[in-house]
């Protein structure tokens, strides 16, 4: 019987659902909480990250400058414009995800290195304007005073979202959303012929496969998810200065993503939580804790290529064993 | 009636001629064998069929219809396959998952569907399940079920391939060399294959090495050399020419019957 509720899917997502919806109001940690809303958050990102690196199986160095534009169109909406949060969503995501398209159709007519390099390209150039464009971005300063998500339904409801238990909930919610949208996409017809583009792309486009036009529409989803991410960053962090478009985000994607299990569903999410988590628990060696990090992704990356996502699963499966043991590999689901 | 018109091919690489003038026709449902040595251009010929060359000069039809051009997937979705020579398959994923991909063509987007899991949706997917069984099925794969692909042993593999090509339900399909690494056992099941597929209406354009298998399926037979086309007619026809058996097939007509 309890053989039985381990391998149940809905019996596993839904534990594991109230597990994470009461965890905020267990912890009382304030500060346990914020790394938790960062870790989602950043979460979204790797896993946006991801479809690029693990879904198209290309090689992005640019990454980041879907969720910086994602964070300044929502902050500079927000601070110039008096925009309400609702409003910065979709124009985050829209202009991240136009901005992909720009720049997918201009880099996905090359392939591996080139690709890499003029996506690094372009991310740059976003960084600077950040940097050197004072008038609009308030330059290295940086944009502040980002007002906080809230619903205001006069006389009745009065709600801001401004501190880590509010947020959790927001940043989960994208997370759920974020999770199951990706998931869902693996499997459709769209997603299945990207799969197809990735592992051997000649074959593919002998199947009817246009190969041009689905790796660009992935890369664009991919953009608008960053963006979404970056929304999320600003109107939690309230604050948005050029670093948001530095490459510092875009390593910090690379080892959520290959730290956490490239190709997987929540490999990136357990990616999030390494990169937000193990710094914290290293700071007790507070003079040293950047070398320790470094020291443990070098661990990771050399014990654990596949990242620690599969590893779990394949202890999961020596424990529990079941009929699929490749499921992992297929993306049918999380767990 | 043709489904395919090869009109006077000419394909330069820089100062080398690989193709010069090549044309032939197939006949649908016909299966047409294509062979020359090594070098003769039969794979670059393959690659302008199927849009991955541009021809210099001359044209193909489909159907009737232009294809000259065309990219890749576009002639593909209208009908054209091919099994490449060396394997090709998308080596990661299970054997099942190999064949969904490959059902590309005869599969459609369901957006709703798909998010909210609808019955239609979830019929779809059994429809694309139960049918990439079959394809395993038909090529004698199906104990290979949820296998990843990569470890698949060769021959198996081609068998993979052969089951993708098949996948989309192409009217022509070409074959580059299907036979290669095959020992006997395995050449003769492919050439059932072959015969089978004829059988469901498939027109076949077979490029091999395999002088045996070639005399011994094929319809009708084009031989090409540096790039021209020196026969073509029936094995029997083409066995008794002398230009071929000097060019190809041996010396003597008992070496080239086999």
């Amino acid at each position: 019987m309890i053989d039985r509720c381990l391998r149940n899917k809905y019996i596993k997502y839904g534990f594991l659902l109230v597990l994470v919806i009461i965890a905020p109001l267990v912890i009382s940690s304030n500060y346990t909480r914020h790394l938790l809303v960062t870790t989602f958050i950043f979460a979204i990102f790797a896993l946006s990250y991801d479809l690029i690196i693990g879904g198209m199986g290309q090689l992005s160095l640019g990454h980041q400058a879907f969720f910086g534009l994602g964070a300044y169109i929502a902050s500079l909406l927000s601070v110039r414009l008096q925009l309400p949060a609702w409003f910065c969503l979709p124009a985050a995501v829209a202009g991240a995800g136009i901005l992909g398209l720009l720049i997918g159709y201009i880099s996905l007519r090359t392939r591996g290195a080139y690709l890499a390099i003029v996506m690094l390209g372009f991310a740059m150039i976003l960084w600077m304007i950040a940097m050197g464009w004072r008038d609009l971005t308030y330059g290295n300063r940086g944009v502040r005073g980002i007002s906080p998500i809230s619903i205001s339904i006069p006389f009745l409801i009065e709600i801001k979202f401004d501190s880590p238990l509010s947020y959790y909930y927001i940043a989960l919610a994208l997370l759920l959303f974020v999770t199951y949208f990706i998931n869902r996409l693996k499997q459709s017809r769209f997603g299945r012929a990207v799969a197809g583009i990735r592992e051997n792309e000649d074959r593919a486009v002998l199947l009817g496969i246009n190969s041009f036009g689905h790796l660009l529409a992935m890369f664009t989803l991919a953009a608008m998810i960053a963006g979404l991410s970056g929304f999320a960053y600003a109107h939690y962090i309230a604050f948005v200065d050029p670093k948001v478009l530095s490459v510092y985000y875009m390593s910090m994607g690379l080892v959520m993503v290959i730290v956490g299990g490239s190709n997987t569903l929540l490999g990136p999410i357990f990616g999030a939580f390494a990169f937000c988590f193990i710094p914290e628990w290293l700071r007790i060696a507070e003079d040293v804790r950047m070398i320790f990090f470094g020291i443990i992704l070098l661990a990771f990356i050399i014990l654990m290529p596949e990242g620690i996502y599969p590893k779990i699963i394949t202890f999961w499966h020596r424990i529990f064993p079941s009929r699929i043991l490749n499921k992992y590999l297929k993306n049918e689901g999380p767990l | 009636m043709n489904i395919l018109e090869v009109e006077k091919i000419i394909k330069d690489f820089k100062g080398l001629r690989a193709l010069n003038g090549v044309g032939f026709n197939i006949r649908r449902g016909e299966i047409l064998g294509l062979i020359g040595p090594n070098g003769s251009g039969k794979t670059t010929l393959f690659n302008i069929i199927t849009g991955f060359l541009d021809s210099t000069r001359g044209q193909i039809l489909f159907k009737g219809k232009q294809i000259t051009g065309l990219k890749p997937n576009q002639i593909a979705g209208l009908g054209v396959g091919r099994v490449f020579q060396h394997s090709s398959f998308f080596p990661n994923l299970s054997v099942d998952e190999n064949l969904i991909v490959a059902r590309h063509l005869r599969t459609h987007n369901n957006m709703v569907g798909l998010f909210f899991k609808t019955r239609a949706y979830r019929e779809e997917e059994l429809r694309l399940k139960e049918k990439s069984m079959e394809l395993l099925v038909f090529v004698g794969l199906q104990k290979r079920w949820g296998m990843q692909a990569k470890n698949l042993p060769y021959g198996e593999q081609r068998e993979l391939e052969l089951a993708m090509a098949l996948a989309a339900e192409p009217e022509l399909l070409l074959l580059d060399e299907p036979a290669t690494g095959m020992n006997l056992g395995e050449t003769a099941r492919l050439m059932d294959l072959i015969r089978l597929l004829q059988k469901t209406g498939i027109t076949l354009l077979v490029v091999e090495h395999n002088v045996r298998l070639v005399m011994d399926i094929c319809t009708r037979i084009v031989v090409i050399n540096f790039g021209v086309k020196i026969a073509e007619g029936t094995p029997d026809e083409i066995a008794s020419n002398e230009e071929v058996i000097s060019a190809y097939l041996g010396k003597s007509r008992s070496d080239a019957k086999g």
